[in-house]
């Protein structure tokens, strides 16, 4: 009797904990009172390619920045009054990410919301946690591009189709099925993954799954301690039972993200040899440039020192630029200024993709008695101004 | 290029010579167990000796680190069994193993962890061993220095910014990550070197390496602490399935792990001793300890709190209680008359060696960090059960040694970081989930330990009696002076 009262009580506070992790609205319906299905030829190729197939929109190319974008006008769609989207794709790749973009009359700006990976099931969002999900929306679409720093743009892109979209009104099932797509949903690698996971995207999320089933721990401890009474052995050998179930859950969680996370990599280095991996890298642009420098700095001695430049907001372009130059004896320019206002005669200043070197009267003046380094194809043509790199030997005059 | 004869043995070596080194200090295996310590503890131990020693013959040909410092390396692998031998031969062997009782479900639990755990490995080892080096300051700050020194087959030092520019004739280098320790860029140019090519994915698998081995030394040291073979096993998979050190092990590259790891094996070794008095794994752990400062700037505090714990046990129990607290008041009087002191004097900034300077005063970074431990998906349950644990096993903590000073560790290690994140500008790194869950992951594996002495039985083969603990405290009064 105390045994099926304990497997109630669970179920009910095991079933209240998901409501409220799911900010169910208590007043609103179990099905969507309102909903707005989008069948997947209803959206048109922006960005990239597609045709209509059944229903269906295949996506067969990108644009040239290895993007693509799919978007569809609706027609009297509030969005308050629809805060859950629905989607399904059919053969997305592991190798490229989803946003879901959208204007809305009030605001023309395209509004960008990263979306777990679809999978070829039907996914659900709750857009009522974005604060830009406001007004009457106008334009509604997918975007995708290639993983962010992990996959190479030229390798990201396979065909795939829009099954379907759709946009609910608030519904206890749209948003049990949004903390679904939340908890389970697979999100790629990030750089800020080795510091905190749960905080690779700026998404919002759910209400944290650690946190429920902590929760969902300690409501058993309660239910088991007031039912069976509070004894010192079966209430530790319950709670230890419990814990470990917890844990396992939490870690098989975990595991299928880790599995998702590993089929996206192998979906890119799967197959290459020790040599290929080592040199398929996302930044090709920036190898590039740094072949081109150092095919331009051949007659160099290793020992020349190079200072690179590169304007603000391009932190992680300038350092990845460093990475692939070394061994050659390269630093920023950035930290030399700070250290020290005289900069070596002779130094090799290198600006990448940037043109201060010509457009700021203060670099003009300190670059007065410098030589311009040019690279073998720039003196056919103007087309120097817009090389990814540029070259000047420091001097400090004559 | 790739995994050949040499790369396989740059592997295979560090445990041979590594587990030469350990047997030598620890002596003969008293239980089966003792194989998995000697094998994993002995790899990480082989790894950093591999280090050390390219550091020292391989200067002017780092490309061939690997082959220039292997003669030295295998002869003191060759001296360190030798050591082994001699010692096992005048130490008589200790108790046989203790048979446990194992019932049918803890036998299927063991084995049912260890094919989780097994599996959990291939999938963090297989992606590591994919890509080349991918997070942000695995390439711009750990890996600079060796794939420089590897590429160019000779060391260069790597000086300031100032010196690099004054000192256009010499050779020297420059990075912002210019006075970071070199042991781990040393292990790296050791797997590179070996495989022949500056090759990512053959050297980042060495991460995974790292936790594997740390995995066995921890089974076999806990198991030698009276666990249970599924319990021991259990407390492994709590481990290596917390997500954060997955994650430290599948995006190879950063040096928090190898700090984690290397504290978390001293703090066996020493567990070890507190235990069971066994003066060659004090050396062991203090050995091991020495290798944090030169693996990353903070293992200095650790290494640092480690060596003053270490020091209090080594305090006569009559004078420990005057330690314990007169050392706090001491350190709090100290730091209030210094607060004194800065606030007349305008000085609002404190620097702490190897980390930096840091201006001072309170950041409500409480929810920040709550986040870290209790709502993101990093650390799994871990952040609640430990409270937990410590009020279940309160008894045992307060009368086990062993558990009070590792305890006694821990709360000095997490009064630095609660200091550093709410009364410093490193609170930043709390605010934007960057460094304080990395920080907190360097003392994981050791709150792993301190939950192992915790959850072992009352009595178990190996523990000293009272009495043995107070002669051998005696004999340590009479040799240290007062």
């Amino acid at each position: 009797m105390r045994r099926t009262a304990l497997a109630l009580a669970l179920l009910a506070s095991w079933a209240m904990l998901l409501v409220w992790a799911a900010r169910v609205d208590w007043s609103s319906s179990f099905s969507p009172a309102e909903q707005r299905e989008f069948p997947g030829d209803d959206f048109s190729a922006v960005f990239g390619s597609g045709s209509a197939d059944v229903d269906r929109l295949r996506i067969t190319s990108t644009a040239e920045d290895y993007t693509s974008l799919q978007s569809l006008r609706p027609s009297d769609v509030e969005a308050e009054k629809f805060p859950t989207l629905r989607y399904r794709f059919a053969d997305f790749p592991r190798t490229l990410e989803l946003s879901l973009v959208f204007r809305t009359a009030e605001n023309p700006e395209d509004v960008a919301v990263s979306l777990p990976w679809p999978g070829d099931a039907t996914r659900t969002f709750d857009l009522s946690q974005v604060p830009q999900w406001r007004g009457r929306i106008v334009e509604i679409g997918f975007a995708q591009f290639p993983i962010a720093q992990q996959v190479p743009p030229a390798q990201g892109f396979k065909p795939f189709e829009i099954v379907e979209a759709g946009l609910w009104s608030r519904s206890w099932r749209g948003d049990l099925a949004a903390l679904a797509t939340d908890w389970f949903g697979a999100w790629p690698w990030t750089q800020r993954s080795v510091h905190a996971l749960g905080r690779d995207t700026d998404t919002p999320r759910a209400r944290s799954l650690v946190w429920c089933v902590a929760l969902a721990v300690v409501i058993a401890l309660i239910w088991i301690a007031i039912l069976f009474g509070p004894r010192d052995r079966k209430m530790a050998i319950a709670g230890f039972a419990i814990f470990g179930i917890a844990w396992v859950a939490l870690d098989t969680v975990w595991q299928n993200g880790l599995w998702g996370r590993l089929q996206a990599t192998r979906a890119v280095y799967a197959g290459l040899s020790w040599e290929q991996r080592q040199s398929t890298v996302a930044d090709v642009d920036i190898v590039a440039a740094a072949e081109k420098l150092r095919a331009m700095l051949r007659a160099e001695p290793e020992q020349s020192r190079i200072l690179i430049y590169t304007g603000p907001e391009r932190s992680y372009e300038l350092l990845r630029f460093v990475w692939h130059l070394l061994p050659r004896n390269v630093a920023l320019y950035g930290y030399a200024r700070m250290s020290t206002d005289a900069l070596p005669e002779g130094c090799l200043l290198v600006f990448f993709r940037n043109d201060d070197w010509r457009t700021d009267p203060a670099w003009r003046r300190l670059l007065a008695h410098s030589d311009h380094l040019a690279t073998s194809t720039s003196i056919y043509g103007d087309s120097f101004e817009a090389d990814d790199v540029v070259v000047f030997r420091f001097h400090h005059g004559r | 290029m790739g995994v050949d004869v040499a790369y396989i043995a740059a592997w295979v070596l560090p445990a041979l010579v590594g587990g030469g080194i350990w047997t030598a200090l620890s002596g003969r295996s008293r239980w089966a167990f003792d194989f998995p310590a000697a094998i994993g503890g002995g790899w990480l131990i082989g790894v950093f000796v591999a280090a050390g020693c390219a550091r020292l013959v391989a200067l002017a040909d780092t490309a061939h680190a690997f082959s220039r410092a292997l003669p030295w390396y295998v002869a003191i692998g060759i001296g360190a069994w030798f050591a082994a031998i001699v010692r096992l031969r005048r130490v008589p062997a200790g108790s046989a193993t203790p048979i446990e009782a194992a019932s049918m479900l803890s036998r299927v639990l063991w084995w049912l962890l260890l094919a989780w755990i097994v599996f959990r490995f291939w999938v963090i080892g297989d992606e590591a061993s994919l890509r080349p080096v991918f997070p942000w300051d695995a390439w711009s700050a750990w890996s600079i220095k060796p794939k420089t020194w590897f590429l160019t087959g000779y060391f260069e030092p790597y000086v300031s910014m100032l010196d690099w520019l004054s000192n256009t004739d010499r050779d020297l280098r420059t990075a912002a990550s210019w006075s970071y320790p070199e042991l781990l860029a040393w292990v790296q140019l050791w797997f590179a070197s070996a495989a022949g090519a500056w090759n990512e994915p053959l050297v980042g698998v060495t991460w995974c390496g790292t936790l594997a081995a740390f995995a066995l030394a921890a089974y076999g040291y806990w198991r030698a602490l009276g666990l249970a073979s599924w319990v021991a096993l259990a407390l492994v998979y709590g481990l290596v399935s917390l997500p954060l050190i997955d994650a430290h092990v599948a995006l190879a590259g950063y040096a928090d792990l190898w700090v984690a790891l290397t504290l978390g094996l001293a703090t066996l070794a020493w567990t070890r001793w507190l235990i069971g008095r066994e003066p060659r794994q004090l050396a062991l752990a203090t050995g091991i300890a020495l290798c944090l400062p030169v693996i990353k700037l903070e293992g200095m505090v650790w290494l640092i709190s480690f060596c003053a714990v270490g020091a209090v046990d080594l305090v006569p129990l009559h004078r420990r209680r005057l330690v314990l607290w007169g050392v706090p008041v001491v350190l709090i009087a100290s730091a209030l008359v210094a607060a004194l002191v800065s606030s007349h004097s305008g000085r609002n900034w404190i620097e702490i060696p190897s980390l930096g300077t840091f201006a001072l005063a309170w950041h409500g970074v409480g929810g920040a960090m709550i986040a870290s431990l209790f709502t993101l998906p990093n650390w799994h349950l871990l952040w609640y059960v430990v409270p937990v644990l410590l009020v279940v096993r309160r008894r045992r903590f307060r009368n086990d040694r062993a558990a009070r000073m590792l305890g006694l560790m821990l709360l000095i290690d997490f009064a630095f970081l609660f200091a550093l994140f709410f009364l410093t500008t490193a609170s930043a790194w709390a605010q934007d989930f960057t460094s304080a869950n990395r920080l907190i992951l360097q003392l994981v594996p050791s709150v792993f330990v301190l939950a192992a002495v915790l959850l072992r039985p009352m009595t178990q083969p190996g523990e000293v009696s009272v009495a043995t603990r107070r002669r051998v405290e005696a004999s340590v009064e009479q040799t240290v002076p007062a």
